[in-house]
């Protein structure tokens, strides 16, 4: 009897975010989004367990935000910032899909007339757009978390 | 999402103040706006990052069984998060 195939050839699976199709901005972009959400669903579990300290005691939540605040520590301030890049990312470049698939920024259907024009040329200007809109929210992150311009001061 | 998200990141990081501060968290969990803007919130960020994370193990378990072995798994897990999440946001505004 034959084996029954479990390889789907459509289907490059996780190594295939990286080789499939162009490494072109767009697809830096995509790779970028889906690190991210990873990393903040994951964070968002243990982030609504430390949260949820403050249903105790305030003691408790005292003693909790003393152990793993960035407050106190500068290394969980890093990573504190880290999140707040991957989120700030993850916010703007879904802004930018969310547009995208309601058709705006993509020009209006034409005629392939060489040298063609792709979708992906007519919506990069959005998409710069979007991220130096991010850019600038990383900028003011810096100076919030680590010269004294947010509550990390 | 969007807006929830950034006004959470705002308040929590950028804006200034001691939000962390036992007398500011407390403040807020017995003002209703924040119990009630926080069980949106979260129910919303659950949804929307289980249902991407549900999209990538997609890609990789294909039959119809490893399908519905993770929708049952995600389904639960965000129901208990959820319920977790509710109770830890209600309980300091009635106690």
């Amino acid at each position: 009897m034959e084996k029954k195939k479990r390889y789907y050839p459509n289907f490059p699976g996780v190594p295939g975010w990286i080789y499939g199709g162009n490494l072109n901005f767009e697809r830096v972009l995509f790779l970028l989004h889906r690190i991210t959400g990873l990393a903040l669903i994951f964070y968002l579990f243990a982030h609504i367990i430390v949260v949820g300290f403050r249903a105790y005691s305030p003691e408790m939540w005292e003693m909790v935000m003393g152990r793993i605040s960035g407050h106190s520590n500068p290394v969980i301030l890093f990573f504190e910032w880290l999140l707040v890049l991957a989120v700030i990312f993850h916010m703007f470049n879904g802004m930018r899909l969310i547009f995208l698939e309601l058709g705006f920024f993509i020009g209006k259907p034409s005629r392939p007339v060489y040298p063609y024009r792709t979708s992906i040329d007519r919506q990069r200007i959005f998409t710069w757009i979007m991220m130096i809109l991010a850019s600038i929210f990383v900028i003011w992150s810096i100076f919030a978390f680590f010269m004294g311009g947010g509550n990390h001061a | 999402m969007f807006f929830l998200l950034g006004s959470h990141i705002f308040f929590m990081h950028m804006a200034g103040g001691e939000p962390l501060s036992v007398e500011e968290t407390f403040a807020r969990a017995k003002n209703i706006a924040f119990p009630l803007m926080y069980t949106i919130f979260v129910a919303a960020a659950l949804y929307h990052g289980l249902y991407g994370l549900r999209g990538i193990l997609f890609e990789r378990f294909h039959t119809p069984f490893s399908q519905k072995v993770i929708n049952w798994l995600l389904s639960f897990a965000g129901i208990i998060w959820f319920l977790y999440a509710l109770a830890t946001t209600w309980i300091p505004f009635f106690k």
